[in-house]
């Protein structure tokens, strides 16, 4: 409770503070704010009454009563007999304590610490679980030296056939170094890099790797063991790689189901004996890749060129230049027969993809996922090979002229 | 009374670290793959290592939060008490200085020799930065009183 003068011009000196009919003031307030406290726990309970009286400067004194009414908390609240009832016999009475203030809010606290650290063991964990069970990642983390200084630990390999390594120069430019490079290299991580590679240490695992493919390295179904052995060991002893020769024996022997070369006429160039690899797609049937199926119009496929087109004599000299190319960079992948090794190497017989000539030409030019770029060829050769392929194995969309190319790929070279 | 979780930034630095190591490994197994030679970063440990800084960033800005402010936040003025935080504050600039020198020597050297050394002075500038960070957060967490407000749950004001 507080007091304070009124706000007329006279200026107030004291307020007293009498309480009921007290003759004596309980408080004497001189000095602005005129506060003051009033303890009721010293009161009776009941009414009473506080006497403000203000005296001014002039001896002047007003004064204003201000009635108020005590009641003491009780210590327990009952209920069931109210003060002033009247009752008669048994009556229930409930007594009841004051509610206790309520405990202050418990602190919030965060999960246990060993919550934190078993998730972190969970998740940091299992990726490196991850990276070391997974086969095609357990290699990852093997000790750096095994997989990079192959060099010094290749020196005791066995005698290299030069000769061996000489086809196999020949059959690794044809088939291989469209994805693998002629330096090697690779373009990893699709094809990975063969110099420097310690894969190759396992001369059994490099053949069957060869005959049989897998991931996105094709099949060589037609290879002989003499080509699978040249090949291994070209590929073996070449960008710095010593790792040994391979014999047609050992490649023999490795790879069982190949035949051998006394079965086939003795060849530097696999694909041009090559038959038809035995897939169960739906291309399997494409003729063989004759050059004279340009002019065919047997396909079922919509063309948006007339067939006439290819079949000028200029078509006939870019389908062969066509056909040299396709043979040596494309065959590898897409097989001789345009059938492809699916889903990896689409195939070309019948796809109508190539219905685009300049889709055509840039997809050769520039390459996308696992189809490699040719940035060496020139505009009349993308014309060749775009011409090529749109019209072998059964397909007739129309010859590629050099300007189309060059427009397709202003980049090439003329 | 708001509280500043340090539940979440613990997992959000934990996924971070995560991509990191993720990043990681997968460059020693191309790095594999190539024969043992070191690859440029690929396309796939760039995202990785870039959504791996977003959570990490986050992270960081959630435990400055704990560490500046506390766990819970309670209405009204909280007047700085600088205690001893003068001397780190100097320390903290003294180092600033001294980075920034070394920073400069290192971009003279370049011009004199032809010769950069981008991991020297990246590191040098990242110190530089990571520093004066520290030097703004040890003043905010000293020596800037600390007020907060609040808001009834109904209120109008659309948070």
């Amino acid at each position: 409770m507080s007091g304070q003068g009124s706000s007329s011009s006279d200026t107030v000196v004291r307020i007293e503070v009498y309480l009921d009919d007290g003759t004596e003031a309980v408080r004497v307030l001189t000095a602005p704010p005129f506060r003051f406290q009033l303890d009721t726990a010293e009161l009776a309970e009941g009414a009473h009454t506080v006497r403000l009286v203000r005296i001014d400067a002039a001896g002047g004194r007003r004064e204003r009563r201000i009635p108020f009414t005590v009641q003491h908390e009780s210590a327990v609240e009952v209920r069931g007999l109210e003060p002033g009832a009247t009752v008669s016999g048994r009556i229930d009475v409930d007594v009841v304590a004051p509610a206790a203030p309520p405990p202050p809010a418990a602190r919030p606290s965060g999960p246990p610490n060993w919550l934190y650290v078993l998730a972190t063991i969970i998740v940091l964990g299992g990726i490196w679980v991850f990276f070391m069970v997974v086969p095609i990642y357990s290699h990852v983390v093997s000790p750096p030296e095994a997989s990079g200084g192959g060099s010094t630990a290749q020196a005791a390999g066995p005698p290299v056939d030069q000769a061996l390594l000489k086809a196999g120069d020949t059959l690794y430019s044809s088939d291989c170094a469209a994805c693998h490079k002629p330096t090697g290299e690779g373009m990893p991580p699709t094809f990975p890099a063969l110099a420097g590679n310690s894969f190759l240490s396992d001369a059994s695992a490099v053949v069957k790797k060869v005959y049989e493919g897998g991931g996105a390295m094709p099949s060589h179904p037609s290879y002989t063991t003499e080509d699978l052995a040249a090949v291994a060991t070209y590929i073996r002893n070449t960008w710095g790689n010593s790792f040994g020769g391979v014999s047609v024996a050992d490649a023999a022997s490795a790879e069982p189901k190949a035949s051998s070369p006394a079965s086939t006429p003795a060849t530097g160039t696999a694909t041009s004996t090559a038959t038809s690899p035995a897939t169960g797609t739906a291309t399997s049937t494409a003729t063989s890749p004759a050059t004279g199926t340009a002019t065919s119009t047997s396909t079922s496929t919509a063309t948006a060129t007339p067939a006439g087109q290819a079949a000028g004599a200029g078509t006939q000299a870019m389908m062969s230049a066509g056909k040299t190319l396709y043979d040596s960079d494309c065959a590898s992948c897409h097989q001789p027969n345009g059938a492809g090794i699916p889903p990896t190497f689409p195939a070309l017989a019948g796809n109508a993809f190539l219905s685009d000539a300049t889709a055509v030409v840039q997809r050769i030019f520039d390459g996308k996922g696992t189809m490699p770029a040719h940035p060496s060829y020139t505009a009349k050769d993308l014309a060749a090979v775009a011409t090529y392929v749109r019209n072998a194995f059964g397909n007739s969309y129309g010859a590629v002229t050099l300007q189309e190319a060059s427009q397709a790929a202003p980049k090439a070279g003329q | 009374m708001y509280r500043n979780d340090r539940v979440i930034p613990f997992f959000t630095l934990l996924f971070a670290v995560a991509l990191f190591f993720i990043a990681y490994l997968d460059g020693r197994h191309i790095t594999a793959l190539a024969g043992g030679k070191v690859q440029p970063l690929s396309v796939g440990q760039i995202g990785l290592i870039s959504i791996g800084i977003v959570l990490l960033v986050y992270a960081v800005i959630g435990y400055v939060s704990v560490w500046l402010e506390g766990r819970e936040l309670r209405p009204g003025t909280h007047p700085a008490k600088p205690g001893g935080a003068q001397w780190v504050g100097m320390a903290l600039s003294a180092l600033a200085v001294a980075l920034s020198g070394l920073f400069a020597q290192s971009i003279i050297h370049s011009l004199r020799t032809q010769q950069t050394h981008p991991a020297v002075e990246g590191a040098l500038f990242g110190g530089i930065s990571l520093t004066v960070a520290g030097i703004l957060a040890l003043y905010k967490r000293y020596y800037q009183d600390g007020e907060v407000h609040v808001e009834s749950e109904d209120s109008e004001v659309p948070w």
